[in-house]
């Protein structure tokens, strides 16, 4: 699934892309937007395993 | 079929895509002309606009740009993706190598070429091409079969290009054509693929 994907069925993940922008060095809602995030994790070197946890809790909160 | 406005400046990313995305998620849109009010949305807008079948302008206006997108007459491509929806049956080509069969990679290259640009032969059936391994340097710069996909997507055929392997082989930033997409997406689309052909 594309960010655009992800943040579009779970709006609740906006803020978790938005915490882990720091540490990218861009807004991955700016530049990442239409990459899987599996490729936005390798791109910014991003801990897939931790940003996909983080973002299920935040879709499960939501939901 | 209408004509929309939306004034998306003061907004960040990703809300003028969303909106935009909203907006033609309820149809009957024409034409769509979005205001946004930075570079990062005028880019997103523009590129969600093209990937939804719009032909798109962009216009810099007073302190922003203007985003203008238009359906043509022409079926865009999500329509000829739609026509494809409704065939009788939908096919989904999975390639997983650069080559077909041993014995001369020459030959096999020659012989993959072909493959590829024969395969719209299958007329509207075709729905979708997956391209994983060594398959997705088909849909790298210098490649000489992406003038065959790139002529496949255009008439609506789905090409998927898995993220994983273009991370492999270092050529993400290579990909010309397709859709980056990952292990979930691909095993879905198999599952509501009518049929599965393998060229690995």
């Amino acid at each position: 699934m594309t960010l655009l994907e992800i943040v579009s069925q779970h709006r609740g993940t906006e803020d978790v892309f938005r915490g882990y922008d720091k540490q990218a060095g861009v807004c991955l809602l700016c530049e990442a937007l239409f990459d899987t995030l599996e490729e936005a994790a390798a791109k910014y070197r991003l801990d897939l395993k931790k940003l996909l946890a983080d973002l299920e809790t935040a879709a499960a909160v939501r939901s | 079929m209408a004509e929309k406005y939306l004034d998306c400046r003061g907004l960040a990313c990703p809300n003028p895509v969303l909106k935009t995305k909203e907006l033609i998620d309820q149809g009957d849109v024409a034409k769509l002309t979005v205001l946004v009010d930075n570079p990062a949305a005028k880019e997103n807008v523009g590129r969600f606009l093209n990937r939804a079948g719009f032909e798109v302008q962009v216009a810099e206006e007073a302190g922003g740009f203007a985003v203008t997108g238009r359906r043509g007459v022409i079926l865009s491509g999500a329509e000829k993706a739609e026509t494809r929806e409704q065939a009788a049956q939908k096919i989904l080509v999975l390639i997983g190598t650069d080559r077909v069969g041993t014995g001369d990679d020459v030959l096999g290259r020659r012989l993959m070429a072909s493959f590829v640009s024969t395969l719209k032969e299958m007329g509207r059936e075709l729905w979708c091409v997956v391209l994983l391994n060594a398959g997705v340097k088909l849909a790298a710069a210098g490649s000489e079969i992406l003038g065959g996909l790139k002529e496949l997507e255009k008439e609506g055929v789905m090409i998927l290009v898995c993220g994983t392997c273009l991370n492999h082989f270092q050529l993400l930033e290579q990909k010309q054509v397709g859709e980056t997409t990952n292990m979930l997406d691909i095993v879905t689309h198999m599952q509501l693929a009518d049929k599965v052909i393998s060229l690995t």
